[in-house]
């Protein structure tokens, strides 16, 4: 009795899940949804790999408990594009190797679509701050700063 | 997993919910909430949500009010508020800043607050919605309470006064984003001809509750702000505070942070005044 009906917009189709109170939106994206994209690292706000957009707000899907987003628009990694089809974030991490073991991928391209919708052109400090809340533990960031540069001007 | 989840709708409505059941846990942003109901220490509690409240707007007219479920990240970009955009804007990260909120930075307490120290040097009031009605205190006063809230009242709004004088926010963390203060430093300081006619300063992280420091800021008053008054307020502020040792720092660390970041907070206040 205490599962809730929960509506949302998910990557522009609306989707309906049934949810336990305090049920996060990470986890109702992986486990409900088939979005694996999204990754659950530290489940307490701190590593950022579980980042979405929600009304195009970069947000820790790990924080937010799905019933919160009723009614609002929530975009993952699988929305921001395909391997048919990668955005200029995604071609320039791949191409650039800014990915290793991929974890933090998502999160990482979640945060700087975010940057570059707001900031066509940042600065590496820039792009710096914005990643500060993204832990990456294997390429190290500056691969990932430069793939976002590398993006920021496929885009301009 | 918890028993229930009352996620309100409108600020009438979130005041009733938390004067009916002052045992549930309130809810902002979740950002301090949530970490503890995914590890179970929440199981069985009832759980009243804010997030669809309507308590985030933020109206600005020679004093600035905030709305408590207020996103830090719309904190951090208010125009006409450096002191506490700046500390908003060292919280957290940005995908947190977009969730964690401006009341619940106030009532989350020790290690985190961080925006409390520049509240209390912009002399900020808060409202808090009861059973019986509004009330609006001072923070200071409010803080100087045994508890920031009674038991069954919810904040509603901060209010901060139009900020006369110039102001500074330093703070002391191990990395520059995402770590834990080890001290915060808010100063405002105010001069008519040469010599301070008000001064401010609070100190946050350093123990249990952030503070004023009235000797400091005596220390300040009618002086022309030179290196000697400076000194003393620092002598001031090193003697009200009582580090603790923690995880995050040494008292002993602590003690010379303040010292440190007193320092630099009044010498760019005054400089700038």
């Amino acid at each position: 009795m205490t599962a809730r009906a929960v509506g949302f917009a998910l990557n522009g189709e609306p989707v309906a899940v049934l949810a336990e109170p305090l049920t996060t939106l990470q986890s109702v994206l992986r486990e409900q949804l088939g979005m694996t994209g999204t990754k659950a690292g530290c489940r307490q706000g701190g590593c950022g790999t579980c980042t979405v957009h929600v009304d195009g707000e970069p947000t820790l899907s790990c924080l937010v408990p799905v019933e919160n987003v009723e009614d609002r628009a929530v975009t993952t990694i699988e929305g921001l594009g395909s391997p048919e089809e990668p955005s200029a974030l995604q071609a320039a991490f791949h191409e650039g190797f800014a990915t290793q073991c991929g974890f933090c991928s998502p999160g990482m391209v979640a945060i700087a679509s975010a940057l570059l919708e707001r900031n066509p052109d940042p600065s590496a400090e820039e792009i710096g701050e914005a990643l500060a809340g993204n832990v990456c533990r294997c390429t190290g960031i500056a691969p990932i700063v430069a793939a976002i540069e590398d993006a920021a001007e496929r885009m301009r | 997993m918890v028993s229930e989840y009352a996620l309100a709708e409108t600020p009438e409505e979130a005041g009733r919910l938390v004067a009916a059941d002052p045992d549930a846990i309130v809810m902002a942003g979740g950002t301090t909430v949530m970490p503890r109901a995914m590890l179970g220490e929440l199981s069985g509690r009832r759980v009243i949500g804010l997030a669809r409240a309507g308590l985030d707007t933020v109206s600005q007219n020679g004093a600035t009010t905030i709305g408590a479920t207020t996103p830090l990240h719309t904190v951090a970009g208010l125009d006409g508020a450096p002191l506490l955009a700046a500390a908003a804007q060292s919280i957290g990260s940005w995908a947190l800043r977009t969730t964690a909120t401006a009341g619940g930075n106030l009532l989350v307490g020790s290690p985190y607050g961080d925006l409390v120290p520049p509240l209390l040097a912009l002399d900020a009031e808060i409202t808090v919605a009861g059973a019986d009605g509004t009330r609006r205190l001072t923070l200071a006063d409010a803080l100087a309470a045994d508890s920031l809230l009674e038991p069954g009242e919810l904040l509603t709004e901060i209010v901060v006064p139009a900020a006369e004088g110039a102001t500074d926010f330093q703070r002391c963390a191990r990395r520059a984003a995402g770590a834990p203060s080890i001290v915060t430093v808010a100063a405002r300081i105010r001069r008519d001809g040469e010599a301070i006619a008000e001064a401010r300063l609070a100190i946050g992280a350093v123990g249990p509750r952030a503070m004023r420091i009235a000797e400091a800021e005596d220390a300040l008053v009618g002086s022309a702000g030179g290196e000697e008054a400076i000194a003393a307020a620092v002598a001031a502020a090193s003697s009200a505070v009582e580090p603790a040792d923690d995880s995050i720092a040494s008292a002993w660390y602590r003690a010379r942070m303040v010292d440190l970041h007193v320092r630099r907070a009044l010498q760019t206040a005054a400089g700038a005044a």
